[in-house]
């Protein structure tokens, strides 16, 4: 099968090229999704063959940069992909571990699912742990880790698992039409890196998420 | 003429003027020109003959003809909100396929 690590990057230059360096040995290719940033990343960024970067004009968020990169590797006949971020918080070491159940055919879509430790910031782990709760009783759906953004999906399936999201609610509407279709789904434990504790998603988005939720089961 | 008629009258001028610029300039059509002129037109006559619409707040049972402007207004509000969330939300969608179409050529 052939599988693509799609990444999407807003400026993101300090650890974008070791990931990318990582990344390259484990998967087939790689689309990094430059979401607008202030100075192009393909300026950054060492020529490699294996590399494609798309850039977008303006920044539109992270739902819409993965949706760009999914529309990028179905035209290019990729048939499982895998979303990490550019900015190091997940180990590219465990890409294996995310694509296998799909390679086995166990499941259409893999979520990583970090442990919760004091690391991570309480704020984070609190909000986690309410939309978690949230999906459990309002799709009953059991996906531990509803945030992760680190997940592997088989591309034939990206069509039911489609988001309309631009932003941070996209993971959670991932779990959402999994769960409308019906889609098989595994969730493998992942690490948890934390660089930067004021990046991600913030309460707003976390209380958009929140109304998202509600607006999708009952509107 | 009092106070409040001086004061309708120059906001009435006032947007006559705004829509007529919109207009000569080609982001009004003659159409959205002469509705924005009927309702500025509408404003300027109730100013100067409010017992005009005394007949409307009758019918619909409202005690002042304020009363009546009020909830024309809130309606009014919540109508141009809606309006604009569409259109937001309609260019935002249009903004998302024109980047994405640019990316992915």
């Amino acid at each position: 099968m052939k599988t693509i690590a799609i990444m999407p990057a807003f400026n993101e230059n300090e650890r974008l090229q070791q990931v990318v360096r990582e990344v390259s040995s484990l998967v087939d290719h790689i689309v990094i999704v430059d979401d607008g940033s202030k100075s192009a990343l393909s300026d950054q960024l060492v020529s490699n063959s294996s590399v494609t970067i798309l850039r977008h004009i303006i920044n539109l968020g992270k739902g819409a940069a993965m949706k760009t990169g999914v529309l990028w590797s179905i035209s290019h006949n990729y048939e499982v992909a895998v979303f990490i971020d550019a900015d190091g918080q997940h180990d590219p070491n465990e890409i294996p571990v995310l694509l296998q159940p799909i390679l086995e055919n166990r499941a259409d879509i893999v979520f990583g699912v970090r442990k919760f430790h004091g690391r991570m910031p309480f704020v984070a782990r609190f909000g986690n742990f309410i939309l978690t709760a949230a999906m459990q009783v309002l799709y009953r759906i059991q996906v531990e880790d509803t945030q992760s953004g680190y997940r592997a999906l088989r591309l034939s399936a990206s069509e039911q698992i489609m988001w309309t999201s631009p932003r941070y609610s996209v993971e959670t509407e991932m779990i959402v039409n999994a769960g409308k279709h019906k889609i098989p789904y595994v969730q493998v434990p992942i690490t948890t890196i934390y660089h930067d504790k004021y990046k991600g998603t913030t309460i707003i988005d976390g209380i958009r998420i929140m109304i998202n939720l509600l607006a999708w089961r009952f509107l | 003429m009092n106070a409040i008629q001086i004061f309708a009258l120059v906001f009435v001028l006032w947007m006559t003027y705004f829509s007529f610029l919109h207009f000569r300039r080609g982001e009004f059509s003659f159409w959205e020109f002469s509705f924005w002129q009927i309702i500025w037109l509408g404003m300027a006559f109730v100013v100067f003959f409010p017992q005009s619409i005394n007949v409307v707040f009758e019918k619909l049972h409202f005690a002042r003809a304020f009363d009546l402007l009020t909830v024309v207004g809130i309606l009014i509000l919540f109508g141009a909100t809606f309006r604009n969330y569409v259109i937001v939300r309609r260019t935002d969608k249009r903004l998302e396929d024109l980047v994405r179409k640019i990316a992915l050529k």
